[in-house]
């Protein structure tokens, strides 16, 4: 299935509201700038992206994946590399 | 041979212990003379960064050299806003090995906090990562007369490439402070808790010694570098031994635990109890040969937690029990593992002694009483705080506040806080922190915030609140006002409404209107 990137972002946008319980998400958002983003939400996040986009991140790109900008990056490598 | 007239009562010891390092800087260049091409620690992540201990040294000098240039000379304190990263360690050590003291500052708590910290420490230079300008900003213009150093990278602490980076070393004794590490207070500003460079060296040491650590150790380090577990079991320990750590941000590595394992073979590493749950709830196995064992302190560990994760991973834990003022740990259950009493904290180090008072008397074998410290890693007490220092350090011991036996062995056994501290996740909540927030609100008119049991984190935050008489709040209303005034993991999980309770009408105090903490917690574990 092929993306748009409008797309993209309101599924990612969704799923970070979702994690993090907050409405207050801007699109270049680090992890620094989002106060629930701990380790265990970390963890929930990347298991919803996968869910979501049907991709299987490996774990090394997990540890880039701290910005939103970041995570939109690496689904449209997983997505583009199907 | 430590001189007894430098220390504090409750520093001394009957053992003496012979100490092989002045100051952490000097334990650093020994083992940089001993071990020049080997691996000293790993930070996974973008960057990938990796140093021997020569280039780590390398670096560090130079950096020094740029914090001398800047004006910061022995005895300056300087405050570190970083997670764990390269950065961060190599100021930490770069202003140790000059005399300056380092005061971390966790990045996760509110900005009126770290303002606080660099206030009440009296520190003339701030170091942060530039992902957290956004806080710092804030406050930068009440911070008259203090540098404010944006950190982007380790390009940031280096030298122009053809500068000299020879300087005079200033003379730096095992009694000169090292950190001041805060740490949550009763009264809702955190507390500092002084660390000297012997306070260090001798956790260090023990830890060290306990495991029988040695050049191949590698240890992972996930908790944060800001506390004292971090610093001292994960970085400091193996240092000692001429090994190595691999360095991770927090906030990254539970899911990625198992992978760091084996990818850098690490063979100690440090956790809260909380972590060995998280992990036992993960649909990921370990596939790694190196691990030898996990430290596991700063919140109660369950013997069933214990037991599932020894059976599903095969790797024994070491429950072990300290705080900020005994540098970090203060008893570690034995080692090798068939040591080990299931349950037990553990016996106490090599470099501090504990028994067990009441009110100031020895009790007997198993009868519970206040778990006392004394040593070199005892803290010389907290910055500025007269009062406090004289009720926790007296009578040539440090009082924890903290109930517990020994049994007829010398193992200790944990029972609980004396006092209405809250641990969540290895962090230290005081209620008075919460409740200063909630005060803040015009409609309420009382509150209390005591520790509610949680089968993950150990405790969570429940306030109660009473509202004024002719005003309406909802649960959600004041949540969302406690956003943004205090750390996100202060934030209280549940707020129980005491108007709206048919069987409480008030938050119950004792006879000098004193709360009762205990009350609210009997009423919460009944109406659970």
């Amino acid at each position: 299935m092929k993306y748009h990137n409008k797309e993209l972002d309101e599924k990612l946008v969704k799923i970070l509201k979702e994690t993090f319980k907050t409405n207050e998400i801007n699109s270049e958002d680090t992890m620094e700038q989002i106060p629930a983003w701990d380790s265990m939400k970390h963890f929930q996040m990347i298991t919803a992206v996968e869910k979501e986009f049907n991709i299987e991140i490996n774990i090394s790109d997990t540890f880039e994946m701290v910005s939103i900008p970041a995570i939109k990056d690496k689904i449209l490598k997983y997505l583009n590399d199907r | 041979m430590i001189d007894n007239s430098l220390i504090y009562s409750h520093q001394r010891m009957d053992s003496k212990i012979i100490m092989d390092y002045n100051n952490v800087g000097e334990l650093l260049s020994k083992k940089v003379k001993d071990n020049p091409d080997k691996t000293f620690l790993i930070c996974p992540g973008k960057d990938n960064d990796e140093f021997t201990y020569s280039e780590f040294k390398t670096v560090v000098d130079r950096t020094a050299k740029l914090l001398i240039e800047n004006g910061l000379k022995k005895n300056d304190r300087i405050c570190l806003v970083f997670h764990n990263s390269s950065e961060f360690l190599i100021l930490y050590f770069a202003g140790l090995s000059i005399g300056l003291t380092i005061v971390p500052i966790n990045p996760d708590i509110a900005t009126r906090e770290i303002r606080y910290i660099i206030e009440n420490s009296k520190s003339k230079a701030v170091f942060f990562n530039d992902k957290f300008e956004f806080k710092i900003n804030n406050i930068k213009k009440d911070l008259d007369g203090i540098k404010i150093k944006k950190i982007k990278s380790i390009e940031d602490l280096n030298l122009p490439i053809n500068a000299k980076i020879s300087f005079e070393q200033p003379e730096i004794s095992l009694y000169d402070i090292a950190v001041i590490i805060y740490t949550s207070g009763t009264t809702g500003n955190p507390k500092g808790v002084v660390l000297s460079h012997l306070n260090l060296l001798a956790d260090a040491m023990s830890i060290s010694k306990w495991f029988e650590f040695n050049k191949e150790t590698r240890c992972l380090c996930i908790l944060p570098l800001f506390h004292n577990n971090g610093q001292i079991t994960t970085l400091l320990a193996p240092l000692y031994a001429g090994g190595s750590t691999i360095i991770v941000k927090g906030k990254i590595s539970l899911y990625a635990f198992w992978y760091l394992v084996k990818e850098y073979q690490a063979t100690w590493t440090s956790v809260m109890a909380s972590i060995l749950s998280i992990l036992l709830s993960l649909q990921k196995e370990r596939e790694d040969i190196s691990l030898t064992g996990i430290l596991c302190g700063g919140q109660i560990l369950t013997r069933s937690v214990q037991e599932q994760f020894e059976k599903r991973f095969n790797v024994p834990i070491f429950e072990g029990y300290g705080l900020t003022e005994t540098t970090s740990f203060s008893c570690i259950n034995g080692y090798p593992a068939d040591k080990r009493k299931i349950g037990s904290i553990g016996k106490s180090l090599l470099t501090n002694e504990m028994k067990i008072l009441n009110e100031n008397n020895d009790v007997e074998s198993n009868v519970e009483g206040e778990i006392c410290i004394r040593g070199y890693n005892v803290s010389s007490g907290y910055i500025g705080d007269e009062e406090k220092n004289s009720d926790t350090f007296r009578n040539g011991w440090f009082h924890s506040g903290d109930y517990g036996r020994k049994d007829k062995d010398g193992y200790f056994y944990f029972h609980g806080r004396k006092d209405s501290l809250i641990i969540k996740g290895g962090e230290n909540i005081y209620p008075a922190e919460l409740e200063n927030v909630l005060y803040q609100h015009p409609d309420i008119d009382e509150c209390a915030v005591i520790g509610m049991p949680d089968e993950l984190l150990g405790e969570e935050i429940c306030a109660f609140i009473k509202i004024k008489n002719d005003k309406s709040l909802t649960e959600d209303e004041l949540k969302v006002f406690c956003k943004g005034k205090i750390a996100e993991y202060k934030q209280p999980r549940k707020i129980i409404i005491i108007n709206e309770l048919v069987d409480l009408d008030d938050i119950p105090k004792g006879p000098t209107k004193k709360i009762l903490y205990r009350k609210l917690k009997e009423y919460l574990i009944k109406n659970q």
